[in-house]
């Protein structure tokens, strides 16, 4: 049973800093951004990469993140430049995306057995405590850095854009500003989240993006039902524990003899859940009002 | 002779032109606004009152003509950098403010539209105090609520901030579409009283369209009728003051009853 717990602690964190970046796009922003997909396996394709070329792993985390950005400022490009719709710019960045990870790795797949990465530090018998630890002041910092971000100046601009984007306008907001960054901002944390798996995994594969989008959700999903407030601080909280409740879910459902095959399931029905949830809770006011997609 | 802070010349909007839906919501429009004036604008539904503004806020774009403010044409400016020298109060209070932001956090926007923007804090805590000695005035107990949402307050304080933040980074044109259209007969009034009171305290240039022709005559030191995309009618000063609404109200039945 512990080893349940650490299992889903450390997928929870690891997956974290990615929930932390779709709540900026699909909450903060408004939009729907379907990049994910493809920007996760970029980041965790560019980390692997660098690890080969002998790069440490903590710097080959930045090089994770600055592959996400990138996968976001083609989104982000598609959509605000050449003004493709918010879900199709997603999915074609996705088809593009596919195509760069696999020429980056130059093949499906790249192993790090033996190469080091922030694996190396934690060298075998791996200590648990310590990979939770270092994995909890990442996601820590990432959190502290979306609080403070998204009160400043830039982050007032952005919140206004995501909440109307006429009004923004009229606020001599440029919203394709405030879009980019905010898209491009988010796919780096994604990228992230891609990096830090495959340093732990010890691979980057093609497929693991697979589903991505939904997963991310549905933790992000589990973490707003916790606790429902208007703080932007509560928020980012909860949905890091959001994202270890679902790792723990799945974990759960695995131990209880569902198969590999069958999680993408669960993880919609959670989505799906937490959808219907929330759409009762705006008749329900015993929970209090929700503020981030009203 | 004057000079004419805002003018509008030969100002042409087609709607679908070259179809058979061809509409002509503006036809060759030309007249001009001193610095500080305020212009009230009255018309029936598809008189061109809305496309007029449209077209000075830049979401229109005209078939023909140009508008020029402060010696500047600013037709083909995108819109948000229009929204610098440009303010503008709709009927809905809630296309003039955001409503899962604080009023402070509002405020703060505005505050920023004409400086760079930073990574700095985005309400400073000396802001607060200015905020509050700015709404004090207004009666309505909003400088005790800045951390509240906007959406928690009602349509009538809505608005009032809404106008508020519309004056508070002195514009050059202010424009108001029936911005008090959507309250009761009570607020409306304490609302145009308010309005006014702004635009004299800023003697900021204010173009207010409205339907209600008591408001009209009442406000502003001149009257521009719409008529069909035309300027049907307009009076200014001891005229103006003078005119009966139900000269004004029998211009309309004469210009719409043929």
């Amino acid at each position: 049973m512990i080893d349940i717990f650490n299992t889903s602690i450390e997928l929870g964190l690891l997956y974290a800093p990615a929930v932390l970046g779709v709540f900026l796009t699909f909450r903060i922003l408004n939009f729907p951004d379907l990049t994910v997909d493809g920007s996760f396996v970029s980041g965790a394709a560019a980390s692997a990469i660098a690890i080969r070329y002998g790069i440490p792993g903590i710097p080959a985390l930045g090089i994770g993140f600055i592959a996400g950005l990138l996968g976001g400022c083609l989104t982000a490009f598609l959509h605000t430049r050449l003004k493709i719709g918010k879900i199709l710019s997603g999915i074609l960045s996705v088809s593009m995306l596919y195509t760069i990870n696999l020429r980056l790795m130059r093949g499906p797949n790249v192993s790090l057995l033996n190469e080091g990465g922030i694996i190396g530090f934690f060298s075998a018998p791996m200590n648990h405590l310590l990979v939770i630890i270092f994995l909890l002041l990442i996601v820590i910092l990432t959190k502290l850095f979306i609080d403070w971000f998204l009160q400043t100046e830039f982050g007032l601009f952005l919140r206004a854009t995501g909440d109307n984007e006429s009004t923004a306008k009229s606020f001599s907001i440029n919203t394709n500003v405030t879009k980019f960054i905010a898209i491009s901002l988010s796919n780096g944390l994604v990228g992230l989240s891609g990096a830090l798996i495959a340093q732990f995994q010890g691979f980057a594969d093609i497929n693991m993006g697979v589903g991505s989008v939904v997963l991310i959700l549905a933790a992000l999903m589990l973490g707003e039902t916790i606790i429902y407030n208007n703080k932007v601080s509560t928020t980012t909280l909860t949905i890091i524990v959001g994202s270890i409740l679902y790792q723990l879910i799945i974990n759960i459902a695995l131990r209880l003899g569902l198969g590999g095959s069958d999680l993408k399931f669960i993880t919609a029905v959670i989505v799906i859940t937490a959808l219907v949830m929330g759409n009762n809770k705006k008749k329900i006011s015993f929970y209090g009002k929700k503020i981030f997609n009203n | 002779m004057e000079k004419k802070y805002l003018t509008i010349k030969n100002l042409t909007k087609i709607y679908n032109p070259d179809t058979p839906d061809e509409i002509v919501a503006l036809d060759d429009i030309t007249f001009s606004v001193s610095e500080g004036e305020f212009v009230t604008i009255v018309g029936s539904n598809a008189a061109g009152k809305s496309t007029l503004f449209g077209l000075i806020t830049g979401s229109l774009l005209p078939t023909a003509g140009e508008v020029i403010l402060d010696n500047k044409s600013i037709c083909y400016l995108p819109e948000h950098k229009k929204a610098k020298i440009i303010s503008c109060v709709r009927q809905n209070p809630d296309t003039s403010i955001i409503g899962s932001m604080t009023i402070a956090e509002n405020l703060a926007m505005v505050k920023l539209k004409n400086k760079r923007v930073s990574l700095r804090k985005g309400v400073k805590s000396e802001w607060k105090q200015v905020f509050a000695t700015m709404l004090k005035p207004l009666n309505l107990g909003l400088e005790k609520r800045l951390d509240e949402k906007m959406n928690n307050l009602s349509g009538g304080q809505k608005q009032t901030v809404a106008l508020l933040m519309a004056t508070l980074t002195q514009p050059k044109l202010l424009l108001l579409d029936e911005h008090t259209a959507s309250l009761d007969p009570k607020v409306s009034r304490s609302m145009l009283k308010i309005t006014d009171k702004i635009v004299h305290q800023n003697k900021v240039t204010t173009l207010m369209i409205t339907h209600n022709i008591r408001h009209a005559i009442e406000y502003g030191s001149r009257l521009i009728l719409f008529n069909h995309g035309k300027i049907g009618f307009e009076v200014s000063g001891m005229a103006k003051k003078s005119l009966k609404t139900h000269e004004l109200e029998a211009y309309f039945k004469s210009a719409y009853d043929v």
